[in-house]
C-alpha cells in the first residue's frame, strides 16, 4: 500500500488501544472497504481496501485507463484484502498486491524481473499477475528493450526458463515502449495486465465438469431445461442463469415442475438454487443422491476390488493392497432404494445395475465380510449370469447361511441350546475375570436381537412410516443380515477364495468351508491368524494384504476359466 | 468511443423527462473488443461465468452500454462508476443520488431506461411463442389478467402475453425488490394502452408501453405520473 504515503495506519500507544492483529486505525488518509460491486462495506466485512485523502494521488493526469484500473470513484485500490472493525481498526486479511497467486503457488514478481533484466537486450523489466482463467493468475512480464537490441517472448521465456523454476516462467511477455509509472514514480504492477491490455477480455471459465442427472428429479428437471434453453445437454451443476436463461425461461421452468411434480415453486427458489443438483434437493420425493461408490483407496488402472457395503474394516486392508489397486466400497442402497421384496437376489441386482454403471465390463474383483460376502457371492453370480468374468471372489468369513444354520429352512436361528453351547465355548477359552463384561457383552446383544425382531416385525406389518424407517435402518447391517438369513445360496462355478480366521468358536458345527464346500466349486481356504475382527488388524492384516496381492496377481484359481455357469436362475 | 465526457455531450434530461435507450446487443461471440475494458472487474467475472460466447457478449455490450450511458449523464468516466447495490438487488449509482436507471436484456437488443430522482423499471422481452403458453399465464398471471388474455382474440394473444410480460416485469424492477413480489399480486393492463390496474402502491407509478424493434415488447414503469419519455438509439 505504498501509494499512500507513509502511514495509514497505526496501532495507537497507550491509552489507545492496541489490537493484536490489526494494522491499526486511520491515521492520515480515509480507509474504506470497497465490495465487489464497487460500494463501500460496513464494518466487519471483507473487501479490498481502498483509500483517500489528501496524500492519496488522485490518479495519472491525462491517463484516464490507467486511472481506471487503480481508482474507483476517487478511492484508490490498494489491491489487498481486509475488513475494518466497529472500532475502526484495520485487518488487513488479504494477499499483498505484488505477489502473484499462480493456483496457489506464490511468486515474487521481482524475482522475475531481476531474471529478465540480465539478458543483455532488456532494459527493463515487470512482472505481474495475470489473469488466468484455470490458475487463478499467471505470470506475465512487460519487458522494454535496449535500443537497437532485439529479443524475442520464446527467447526470453528460455532464458528465464534457465533460471527459474518453470512455474515463474512469463507465460506471456508483452514489447512495451515504456512501463506505466504510478504515481510516486515507481512502476505499478498491480493491475498492470489490465493497463497493458492483455487477458483483459473476459475469458470463458471452463464449463463445470459435466455431470449426469442422478435420479428421476433431476432427470426431469435437466429434461425441463434442455427444452427450455433449447440445449443438447445440461448438467446437474451447470447453473440456469449462466446457460442463459432469463426470467420468462424461469417462469417455463417453474411451470413445467408444476405440471410434472406437483410443486409450487416461486422464481426466487431457482435464483436461490440455480443448478438442477440444488433444485432437485428443494423437490420432495427426490431421493438425495448419493453416491453408490466410496473410494478406500483411489488411484490406480487395475479393475477395482470392490467391497460389499465396504464395513470399516477394511481401510487398514485397503493400505495394504497392490500400489495400483483401487479399493471402492459399493455403498448400500438408501432407504427409498431398497428392492422389494427384500431379498438378498433384489439387494445383490441392485448392487450389479450399480457396478456395471461404473465398470461395464469385467473382470470384476468382489468381497465382503460376514453376511456381506454372502451378498458378494449373489453379486458375483448374477454378474457371471449376465456373461461377465469374475476374476476374483473374496469372502471375509463368511458362512453358508444354510449349513451354518441361520436360515429358516435350517430351524431358522440356532436353538437357545447350540447358541449357549457356544457361549459356554467361548467363555472356556477367556479368563474368568473377563466372564462378567463377555455376559455383559450378550445381554446387549440380545438388547439388540429383541429391538431387531420388533422392527421387524413392524417391517413385515407395514406399520412403519418412511421416517420412522430411515431411523431404524440406518444400520444396513440388520436389512442385509435378514436378507441373507432367507437366502439360499445356488451353485457358483467362479474361483472362490474364503478368508477363515483360526480364532473361532470351536463349538460351531460347520467344516473348514465354513458350509461353501458344497456350493462353491473352486474354493481356496486361507486360514489367518485373528478372529472375525482382529484379523483386518495390525499385524495379521499383512498377511491378508498377501493374500490379496496373490490373487491380483493371478493366482486366483482357475482365474480365467470364467465361463458363465449354466445353473438355472432358481434362488432356492 | 467510450471516453464520454470528450465525445459526447451530456444528454440533456429534464427532472420529467425519462430517456429510454435502446443497445443492439450481438447476434453472434462477437463484440468491440475495447468493450470488455468499460466493465468492471466484477461484471467481467460474471461475464466469465456464462456457459455460451454469445450470453457473454451480450452481457458485456450491455454493461458496457449502461456505463457509457451513464457516464454522459454523471459526467464520469464510464470505468469510475460505482454502484451500489439496494438490500433486494437492485443497482444504483452511489455517487449520483439523483441519477435513476435501470437496464433489461432480451434476445438481441438491451434497454436502459434514466431518470432524475424517479425510480424507474424497464422491461424489454423477445416475443417467443413457445413461451406463452397457458400454463404460464394461469400460474404467473393475476386472474383478471388471464380473463383478459382469454377475451383476446387468438391472433393477437402472443402479443398480449409478451405485454402483459413486460409490464409485470417493469412494475417489480421499478420496484426493486426483485422476485420478492408475487407476480399475481398485481394487475396490469393487456391492451394497447399500458396501465397498472391494481397493485398495493398503484398511485406511486405511472406505467407505459415503450416502442419495441419488431418481435419484442418493451414497458416502462416510473414513480410519479407528470413525466413524459423520450427514446433514444445506442450506437456505441
Amino acid at each position: 500500500m505504498t501509494e499512500g504515503s507513509h502511514q495509514l495506519a497505526c496501532n495507537p500507544l497507550p491509552p489507545g488501544v492496541r489490537k493484536p492483529g490489526s494494522v491499526g486505525i486511520a491515521t492520515g488518509p480515509e480507509i474504506a472497504i470497497m465490495g465487489a460491486g464497487g460500494e463501500i462495506l460496513c464494518p466487519g466485512n471483507i473487501g479490498e481496501i481502498v483509500i483517500r485523502g489528501a496524500n492519496v494521488t488522485r490518479g495519472y493526469d491525462n491517463n484516464p485507463e490507467a486511472n481506471a484500473g487503480a481508482f474507483l470513484g476517487g478511492w484508490f485500490r490498494t489491491g489487498d484484502q481486509g475488513y475494518l472493525d466497529s472500532d475502526g481498526y484495520l485487518f488487513i486479511s488479504g494477499r499483498t498486491k505484488e505477489m502473484i497467486n499462480r493456483g496457489g503457488e506464490k511468486i515474487a514478481p521481482r524475482e522475475i524481473d531481476e531474471a529478465l533484466m540480465d539478458h543483455p537486450a532488456v532494459r527493463q523489466a515487470v512482472a505481474f499477475a495475470l489473469p488466468d482463467a484455470r490458475l487463478g493468475e499467471d505470470v506475465g512480464a512487460a519487458v522494454v528493450l535496449r535500443e537497437g537490441a532485439s529479443a524475442g517472448e520464446a527467447e526470453l521465456q528460455h532464458f528465464v526458463a534457465q533460471r527459474l523454476a518453470e512455474f515463474k516462467v512469463p507465460r506471456k511477455i508483452v514489447f512495451i515502449g515504456e512501463i506505466p509509472k504510478g504515481p510516486t514514480g515507481k512502476l505499478q504492477r498491480i493491475g498492470l495486465a489490465e493497463k497493458l491490455h492483455i487477458a483483459s477480455a473476459p475469458v470463458q471459465q471452463p464449463r463445470k465438469e459435466f455431470t449426469a442427472p442422478r435420479n428421476k428429479t433431476e432427470e426431469l428437471l435437466a429434461g425441463l431445461w434442455r427444452q427450455t434453453l433449447g440445449l443438447d445437454r445440461v448438467g446437474i451443476h451447470d447453473s440456469f442463469f449462466d446457460l442463459g436463461g432469463d426470467s420468462s425461461a424461469a417462469a417455463q421452468v417453474i411451470a413445467g415442475i408444476e405440471r410434472d411434480l406437483g410443486r409450487k415453486l416461486t422464481m426466487a427458489s431457482l435464483l436461490a438454487a440455480p443448478t438442477i443438483a440444488s433444485l432437485a434437493a428443494l423437490l420432495p420425493g427426490s431421493i438425495p443422491a448419493r453416491p453408490r461408490f466410496s473410494a478406500m483407496r483411489s488411484g490406480g488402472n487395475r479393475p477395482p476390488f470392490l467391497l460389499v457395503h465396504g464395513h470399516p474394516l477394511f481401510w487398514q486392508l485397503a493400505q495394504h493392497g497392490a500400489e495400483d489397486w483401487p479399493f471402492l466400497a459399493l455403498m448400500p442402497p438408501v432407504v427409498e432404494d431398497l428392492p422389494s421384496p427384500l431379498t438378498l437376489e433384489n439387494l445383490a441386482a441392485y448392487h450389479v445395475r450399480s457396478i456395471r454403471e461404473f465398470q461395464p465390463a469385467g473382470p470384476y474383483y468382489l468381497g465382503g465380510w460376514c453376511y456381506d460376502g454372502v451378498a458378494a457371492l449373489e453379486i458375483a453370480r448374477q454378474l457371471r449370469l449376465s456373461g461377465e468374468q469374475v476374476g476374483g471372489l473374496i469372502l471375509f468369513d463368511a458362512r453358508n447361511p444354510v449349513v451354518s444354520g441361520l436360515a429358516p429352512s435350517q430351524g431358522g436361528r440356532p436353538s437357545v441350546w447350540t447358541r449357549l453351547a457356544y457361549h459356554r465355548a467361548r467363555m472356556r477359552e477367556i479368563p474368568c475375570r473377563e466372564w462378567l463384561g463377555y455376559t455383559a457383552q450378550r445381554c446387549v446383544t440380545i438388547g439388540v436381537y429383541l429391538k431387531r425382531r420388533a422392527f421387524r416385525a413392524r417391517y413385515a406389518l407395514g406399520l412403519l412410516n418412511d421416517r420412522r424407517m430411515t431411523s431404524l435402518v440406518r444400520d444396513m447391517e440388520q436389512i442385509v443380515a435378514r436378507a441373507v438369513a432367507n437366502y439360499v445360496p445356488s451353485r457358483y462355478d467362479g474361483p472362490v477364495i474364503l478368508i477363515r480366521p483360526e480364532d473361532r468358536a470351536k463349538s460351531l458345527k460347520e467344516d473348514i468351508t465354513c458350509g461353501w464346500g458344497s456350493v462353491v466349486e473352486n474354493l481356496v481356504v486361507h486360514e489367518v491368524p485373528g478372529n472375525h475382527r482382529t484379523m483386518f488388524a495390525s499385524p495379521n492384516v499383512e498377511i491378508l494384504g498377501s493374500i490379496l496381492c496373490e490373487m491380483m496377481d493371478g493366482d486366483m484359481p482357475h482365474a480365467l476359466s470364467a465361463q458363465p455357469p449354466q445353473a438355472s436362475h432358481a434362488g432356492r | 468511443m467510450l471516453s464520454a465526457r470528450s465525445r459526447h455531450k451530456p444528454p440533456m434530461l429534464d427532472d420529467d423527462e425519462i430517456h429510454v435507450w435502446l443497445i443492439p446487443l450481438p447476434d453472434d461471440v462477437n463484440y468491440p473488443s475495447q468493450l470488455a475494458r468499460v466493465i468492471s472487474i466484477q461484471e467481467s467475472e460474471r461475464a466469465a461465468r456464462f456457459i455460451f460466447d454469445r450470453d457473454r457478449a451480450r452481457f458485456i455490450v450491455s454493461h458496457a452500454a449502461l456505463r457509457d450511458i451513464l457516464a454522459r449523464y454523471t459526467g464520469q468516466d464510464p470505468t469510475a462508476l460505482i454502484y451500489g447495490v439496494a438490500e433486494k438487488g437492485k443497482p444504483y449509482l452511489a455517487e449520483h443520488d439523483r441519477v435513476r436507471f435501470n437496464l433489461s436484456h432480451s434476445g438481441s437488443f438491451a434497454m436502459v431506461a434514466v431518470a432524475l430522482d424517479h425510480e424507474v423499471g424497464v422491461d424489454i422481452e423477445r416475443i417467443r411463442p413457445e413461451r406463452s403458453t397457458d400454463d404460464i399465464a394461469a400460474r404467473f398471471f393475476a386472474p383478471a389478467e388471464v380473463r383478459d388474455l382469454n377475451a383476446t382474440p387468438e391472433d393477437r394473444r402472443v402479443a398480449a402475453f409478451f405485454a402483459c410480460w413486460s409490464r409485470k416485469e417493469a412494475y417489480i424492477k421499478a420496484r426493486g425488490e426483485g422476485l420478492g413480489i408475487a407476480l399475481d399480486s398485481f394487475v396490469v393492463s393487456l391492451g394497447e394502452k399500458a396501465e397498472l390496474c391494481e397493485a398495493e402502491d398503484r398511485e406511486r407509478w405511472r406505467m407505459c408501453a415503450l416502442q419495441a424493434p419488431a418481435g419484442y415488447a418493451a414497458a416502462l414503469v416510473a414513480e410519479g405520473s407528470g413525466w413524459r419519455v423520450k427514446q433514444l438509439d445506442w450506437t456505441g
